[in-house]
């Protein structure tokens, strides 16, 4: 049975009280999954907003057989990598390090709160390219299956496989040589 | 230094006092006053005629690439060398027929015809992973 089949229901003779079970369900899971990626708080906030306009529009069409759960993850990936993407093009200066996506926004490290070695591997997690970063913090801090991953980034299980044990390595040696 | 292992897995990050509480009545919002209305900013000249301009695009990008294969600078002053054979004076000549003099000054070696840039392995792991090619891919290829 699916896991959500009590928001479609809802969603059938109410949308509105269905669309906003959903958020409720699933707005914390979405707006981490969206920190984790672009780290700043403002720009979580902009792009959750963002993930459920995008859900609201295209809920008609979403076939109620498939996953909400890795559709949503879906959307909000992309629209954390969209967000990435403008804030490259924005700034002048390279976005590589925490302190520097710190340096560029007026939030600074006032919603961080993790001690030298969090902040060490998080600089580390910055080095790898984007959508590793994504499939990195998916596996280590979701535990995300590989199965329900493979559909979220439209990638084969065997591929993501070998995408994160290699950012694994590469972060095991960031932290070890620096 | 510590490893992976050894770093907490708890959240580095915060987010305000109450964030949550309101959450879902601010993103309702806005999600339904989004679709119903619509910012009319969106909608440009360029967004509606989008699909010419990629058109018109494509069709310049071809020309550009078309002319720059065939007047690519130094391609009509030297031949190439071929790991099979070689080209003097639009001739092909199997390399035993050409004398030592004729080689040096006429045919430059390919590798410094097309220099290749050095691609260090993690470069090229981290091509491969945004190309998506997997592992099972690269093992047909072998």
């Amino acid at each position: 049975m699916n896991p959500d089949s009590d928001i479609f229901k809802l969603l059938e003779s109410d949308q509105n009280r269905g669309f906003s079970l959903l958020v409720e369900r699933y707005g914390q899971k979405l707006y981490w999954h969206i920190r984790r990626i672009v780290l700043l708080h403002d720009d979580a906030d902009d792009t959750l907003q963002n993930t459920f306009v995008s859900v609201w529009k295209n809920l008609p069409a979403f076939r109620s057989e498939s996953s909400l759960y890795t559709w949503l993850y879906r959307i909000a990936t992309n629209e954390a990598l969209t967000t990435i993407g403008r804030r490259k093009k924005e700034s002048s200066v390279s976005i590589d390090d925490l302190g520097s996506v710190f340096d560029s926004s007026k939030e600074g490290d006032s919603w961080f709160d993790g001690d030298e070695a969090q902040a060490r591997l998080q600089n580390a997690i910055l080095k790898l390219p984007e959508k590793q970063r994504v499939v990195f913090n998916l596996k280590y801090f979701e535990e995300m299956q590989y199965d329900e991953m493979s559909k979220v980034l439209n990638t084969s299980a065997g591929a993501l496989k070998a995408s994160y044990h290699h950012a694994v390595k590469k972060i095991e040696d960031y932290l070890l040589n620096g | 230094m510590e490893e992976l292992k050894d770093i907490s897995k708890q959240n580095p990050f915060r987010v305000p006092e109450g964030y949550f509480e309101n959450l879902n009545s601010r993103i309702v919002g806005k999600a339904m006053g989004e679709v119903q209305n619509p910012d009319p900013g969106k909608r440009t000249i360029v967004r509606n005629l989008r699909i010419y301009i990629l058109a018109a695009a494509s069709v310049a990008i071809l020309a550009v690439a078309g002319y720059a294969v065939f007047h690519f600078p130094g391609y009509e002053k030297k031949d190439i060398y071929t790991s099979e054979n070689i080209i003097v004076n639009n001739n092909s000549l199997d390399v035993n027929d050409i004398d030592i003099e004729t080689l040096e000054n006429n045919v430059i070696a390919r590798e410094d015809y097309f220099p290749m840039p050095h691609v260090s392995r993690n470069d090229l792991l981290d091509y491969l992973e945004s190309e998506e090619v997997s592992i099972f891919d690269i093992y047909e290829q072998l």
